[in-house]
Order: structure tokens, then C-alpha cells, then sequence
């Protein structure tokens, strides 16, 4: 049952990880509408380009934590962890289905911090957290 | 034991990755043919590389797990033969296809990062059989 289970839990936590990097590449390749949407009508090129900022890095922090997860992940410190899986999963599929909504009805910049605080931050700082534990056991 | 757990790893989170990148080529192929004026012939020679393609790819990902789990090294060569028919096949679809979209881009781009992976790790694999005298 349990070998059943993580047979499952692997690819599953493969393939959402890879969903949400695939949409945060694309989102940041075309973030242009969405940082328009967040300013007023009459906004300055200033304004854009700060806006535009905070959106790079944003995403590019998103990439980064991806990065980190995967690098947790198929190093094996997370790897037979199905508690860690799980929100991982749940957290990873639902950036992907919302970064998806965020590209085509062209959200607002403001919305996408909320994305990134529970479904890239929270699995990566879980993720830090199974590091640590792993070097507390050594 | 001379087999590579790694390479191990990456053979099959790479034939899960597959079928994910053929669902969506199949999708993106479905969104061209409605939206884009793409010519029917065209569109069927696409198809039939991308049905090659998967049946390079099963092969190719066959023969890794089987050399990789009784290492024997002959059938690792034979999957990292396969290796160049399949990457021409994925580079097809991130050049020179009729329309490139960016998720194609993205997609394209991690299969080709893992085949990488893979040949790395699948010429480990071979020394390292090489080295203990199995053949």
C-alpha cells in the first residue's frame, strides 16, 4: 500500500513542479499585459518599468524556489517524504490552474504576490525545512 | 553494483514527462488546426513525426531501464544511439515546425534538458560497466 502510494506521490510531485515552472517561464515572457493591467491609464514609462521590475523578480524568485524544490526533490531528501508530497502537490497544481487564470483574464500584479506567498514560498520553505531535519540526523 | 540510480531516476520521471509533453502537443496541435491557418498536409506530416517520435522515445527509454537494471551495457548504447534521433525529433518541434509557440519553447527546452541529463549519466552507466568487465 505504501510503496503503491509513493509510486504515485513521485511523478505526481514531478509533473506539478514542472507545470508550475513551464507557467512561470511563459508568464514572465509575456508579463507586459499583466503589468499593464496593474497601473492607472495615465501611468509614466517610470511607472512600467517599476512595475515590470517587481513582476521579473518576482517570478524569477518563483523559478528560483522551483529550483531549489527539485533539487531537494530528486536528490532524495524529500523524496520518500508523502506528507511533504502532498502539499507540494496541492500547492504546485494550484499556482499552475491559477497562474494560467492570471495570464488569460490578465490579473492584476498585486494578486500574483498572494499566489506566490502560499504556492511557491510555503512548499519551498517546507522543503528547507526537510533539509534541515536531514542535517539535524547526520 | 555497478547500476546508476540516477540515471535510474531520470529514465522514469523522463517516460512520465513524455506522455505529459505528447498530451500537450496534442492539445497545441488541436488549438493550430482551429486557430491558425495551417495547411491539412502539413499538419498530418507533423502528426506522423510526432507518433515516430513516441515510438523512439518508448524504445529509447526501454532499453535505458533494461541495460540500466541488468547491467548489460550494450542495450544503454542502443538507448544512447536512440538519444540522437529523438533529440533531431524534439529540436524539429522547438525550431522548425510551421508555428513555434512559447509553451512549446518551455516544453521542448526541459525534454531536451533531460536528454542531456541522461547522456551523461548513461555514459557513467557504460564506463562504469565497462570498468567491472561486464558485457
Amino acid at each position: 500500500m505504501v510503496k503503491s502510494f509513493n509510486n504515485r506521490l513521485v511523478p505526481t510531485r514531478f509533473l506539478t513542479l514542472i507545470a508550475h515552472f513551464t507557467i512561470a517561464v511563459v508568464a514572465l515572457w509575456a508579463k507586459d499585459e499583466n503589468v499593464r493591467a496593474s497601473l492607472p491609464v495615465d501611468y509614466t514609462p517610470t511607472d512600467f518599468s517599476a512595475k515590470s521590475n517587481e513582476m521579473t523578480v518576482g517570478l524569477s524568485l518563483a523559478i528560483a524556489f522551483i529550483a531549489l524544490e527539485l533539487i531537494g526533490f530528486l536528490s532524495g531528501v524529500s523524496f520518500f517524504m508523502s506528507f511533504l508530497s502532498l502539499i507540494s502537490i496541492a500547492a504546485h497544481s494550484s499556482a499552475a490552474v491559477l497562474l494560467a487564470h492570471f495570464l488569460f483574464d490578465v490579473w492584476n500584479c498585486e494578486v500574483y504576490w498572494w499566489i506566490f506567498a502560499f504556492c511557491s514560498a510555503l512548499p519551498a520553505i517546507l522543503e528547507v525545512g526537510a533539509f534541515v531535519k536531514l542535517l539535524q540526523q547526520l | 553494483m555497478n547500476s546508476s540510480l540516477t540515471y535510474e531516476i531520470l529514465l522514469y520521471l523522463n517516460s512520465y514527462y513524455f506522455w505529459m509533453f505528447s498530451i500537450c502537443e496534442l492539445g497545441v496541435g488541436i488549438f493550430k488546426l482551429m486557430h491558425l491557418p495551417y495547411p491539412f498536409g502539413t499538419f498530418v506530416t507533423e502528426c506522423i513525426l510526432f507518433v515516430f517520435l513516441c515510438c523512439i522515445e518508448a524504445a529509447r527509454i526501454f532499453m535505458g531501464h533494461k541495460g540500466n537494471l541488468t547491467e548489460r551495457s550494450y542495450p544503454v548504447m542502443v538507448s544512447l544511439i536512440l538519444t540522437i534521433p529523438s533529440s533531431i525529433g524534439v529540436l524539429y518541434f522547438l525550431l522548425w515546425q510551421t508555428y513555434v509557440i512559447r509553451l512549446e519553447v518551455v516544453l521542448c527546452g526541459i525534454q531536451l534538458t533531460l536528454l542531456s541529463l541522461e547522456i551523461i549519466f548513461a555514459t557513467v552507466c557504460i564506463v562504469s560497466f565497462y570498468r567491472n568487465r561486464i558485457y
